[in-house]
């Protein structure tokens, strides 16, 4: 090394006094404040969406969930509707002299009384005038079911809705007792044995119409009159028969057994399910997005999702509860305090020729309500509903960055560089917001679906957050 | 090595400790000055070169684990944020005119009478690249090798440069000091 050079080392290496640190303490202090505040915001990554997480996976649950219903509900519903459709194409099969009971056909209709009364399996004489097919004859599987699929499905139905209340073997030959001076258990046991196996296609018919048989009226009540001379002729002892021999086929074949058909049929399990009583308490989900009002250039939609839960103590009132956790974006111009928090002292310039120029901030908050629903009790698909509710509105601590650009003299033309400062702001917890709302629900057993629009007004006037008006999807359970 | 005050406040900044902060940084600006002065050219650019140092310090202080001077630590630090930052800054840096070589000043004693921030001024009229070079070999310390690596470039450009910054550093002293002496 030269002379020259370690003259220069020597000298360059003299520790010198300098200016302004004070002033560069505080620049860097601020971005310290900023970087631990960075690092305090930032969840863990795993739990950084679960909210969103969570929401989306139940959402999809429940909506899964509700189309298999849905489907199967729709698939059962078409179903049932072609085997109606079946048997009444069926129907006309049977003779016209049905449906006028008096003349021609009079004797088979005497017949099938008599048959009725001895529990033999009713035949139209062979005088009598009519070539039609014999009233009494059961209408074959095959025709009321053209397909196996739907025979298949006819005799689950069946065995549905008779099996359980079955507890011993029909074999009784009668009739739905359409006549109820004809007394259905007064058919000889001695008979029975001979009965042929009729088809269970007008106990199925019963079932598909919904209708307990309780009696022969209520029958002939709920079926069409041609329906109905046909039922009072078709013994329902084989339909019931092919349900208990799968289950008990040994009992179901012993002739010895003398049940009441018509009391049987009497305590067959209601084919109409009770609606479920309303519900008094309900949770779900809700996913958030709005506007503020007024919303400023530089002011993203607010999103966000949440909870929600409400006790009904009144069939027309709720009282809910509600916390959700919405964010946005802000990137404005100026400095807006009800976007960027309040704060007490406009933020400092880093120099003399420096203006603001540009103000940055990820904003979270987290809203609380509780308040009460009111549901007119209209019926539709759906509901209107109104309510009020007092938010507590939670301000996560966030970083602010400002933005500087150097107007003062330079050279060239414009501004010349941009300076940057980070502030950080606490946390902030306001109360004295309140939140009107209507929305529109769809009522189902177990699940309510909700569409919300909620007003958010301000009442505190703290210059500390807006006024906002969000809207809310959402899907409750109901429970009691 | 250090002394136990700096250790205690090198616990305290470990610990976020602003008050600790603070002291270290007040213990340390103005060595961290100079040593970035040297290499950014003026005062303004050092502080910003200065504030990032310490930012380093304060969120990597628990990588110091005491095994060499702090000093000496800290001094690596500066030196490397102001490499940083003149490789940050390499694609809009001005291209400098080198002035025409001129013969050094016969009377050495000039040189000897020179201030520390007449050596600053004549320092910072250098284009970084030779300012950096001439820093690391002369002030620093560091072998050619060394930086190379540091400001990837081959052995021979920095030999290069090295010698090119004492000619126009000679160049400088030739012409502003001479004319300062003739009037």
């Amino acid at each position: 090394m030269s002379d020259f050079d370690r003259f220069f080392a020597e000298k360059l290496d003299e520790e010198g006094e300098f200016p302004r640190r004070d002033r560069n303490w505080k620049q860097l202090s601020q971005r310290l404040d900023a970087f631990e505040a960075g690092e305090l915001q930032k969840p863990p990554t795993r739990w950084h969406y679960w909210p969103a997480a969570a929401a989306v996976l139940v959402s999809l649950t429940v909506a899964g969930w509700l189309l298999f219903k849905m489907q199967t509900l729709q698939q059962e519903n078409t179903a049932l509707r072609q085997e109606i459709a079946d048997l009444r194409k069926a129907a006309p099969a049977a003779p016209p002299a049905m449906t006028e009971p008096g003349e021609k056909n009079t004797g088979a209709i005497k017949t099938e009384e008599q048959g009725a009364m001895t529990g033999s399996t009713p035949v139209a004489p062979a005088s009598a005038t009519n070539t039609a097919p014999p009233v009494t004859q059961p209408l074959s599987e095959k025709m009321a079911f053209p397909s196996a699929q739907k025979r298949a499905f006819a005799k689950k139905q069946l065995e549905k809705h008779t099996q359980p209340k079955i507890t011993t073997p029909l074999i009784s030959t009668q009739p739905i007792a359409f006549d109820k001076n004809l007394n259905p258990t007064s058919a000889p046991a001695s008979n029975l044995a001979q009965q042929p196996t009729p088809a269970p296609e007008m106990v199925v018919a019963d079932s598909l119409q919904q209708k307990p048989v309780l009696s022969g009226e209520v029958m002939a009540a709920a079926l069409p009159a041609d329906s109905s001379q046909q039922l009072v002729t078709i013994p329902i002892q084989d339909s019931v028969q092919v349900v208990v021999a799968e289950k008990e086929p040994e009992k179901a074949l012993t002739p010895s057994v003398l049940p009441d058909t018509a009391a049987t049929v009497a305590v067959a399990a209601p084919l109409i399910k009770p609606l479920r009583s309303s519900a008094h308490f309900r949770v779900g989900v809700e996913m958030v997005g709005g506007l503020p009002l007024p919303q400023p250039a530089g002011v993203s939609l607010i999103k966000g999702s949440g909870f929600t839960a409400s006790y009904s103590p009144l069939p027309a009132f709720r009282a809910f509860a509600t916390a959700d956790w919405v964010h946005f974006e802000v990137n404005t111009d100026r400095y807006v305090p009800k976007f960027h928090k309040p704060r007490e002292q406009p933020p400092m310039h880093p120099g003399p020729h420096d203006q603001l120029v540009q103000v940055e901030s990820s904003q979270r908050q987290q809203h609380y309500a509780l308040g009460i629903a009111y549901t007119p009790p209209l019926k539709g698909w759906l509901r209107p509903a109104v309510r009020l509710a007092h938010t507590w509105v939670h301000v996560n601590p966030s970083l602010v960055n400002f933005r500087f650009e150097d107007h003062g003299p330079g050279p060239g033309p414009g501004p010349h560089d941009s300076k940057y400062v980070a502030e950080k702001f606490g946390s902030q917890t306001i109360s004295n917001i309140w939140r009107i709302g209507l929305g529109l629900e769809h009522e189902r057993p177990r699940w309510t679906f909700g569409l919300w629009a909620d007003y958010t007004k301000d009442l505190a006037s703290t210059e500390a957050t807006f006024d906002a008006l969000l809207l809310r999807a959402g899907l409750q359970y109901k429970f009691d | 090595m250090n002394d136990p005050q700096l250790l205690h406040i090198l616990d305290g900044c470990r610990q976020k400790q602003r008050a600790s902060q603070h002291r270290l940084y007040a213990l340390f600006y103005n060595y961290a000055m100079t040593v970035a002065q040297r290499y950014a050219g003026s005062i303004e650019t050092a502080e910003e070169v200065v504030n990032d140092a310490f930012f380093k310090v304060f969120t990597k202080i628990h990588l110091y684990g005491g095994d060499q001077p702090f000093r000496q630590w800290f001094r690596r630090i500066v030196i490397n944020t102001s490499i940083d930052r003149y490789r940050s800054n390499l694609s809009t840096q001005p291209m400098t005119e080198l002035q025409p070589w001129q013969e050094p000043l016969a009377d050495d004693g000039i040189i000897e009478r020179l201030t520390q921030e007449q050596i600053l001024s004549m320092l910072g009229q250098l284009p970084p690249a030779y300012r950096t070079v001439f820093n690391l070999f002369v002030v620093d310390g560091y072998s050619h090798e060394e930086i190379a690596d540091l400001l990837d470039i081959s052995p021979g450009a920095s030999k290069s440069n090295l010698s090119r910054a004492r000619q126009h550093l000679k160049t400088i002293l030739s012409t502003d000091f001479e004319f300062s002496n003739q009037r």
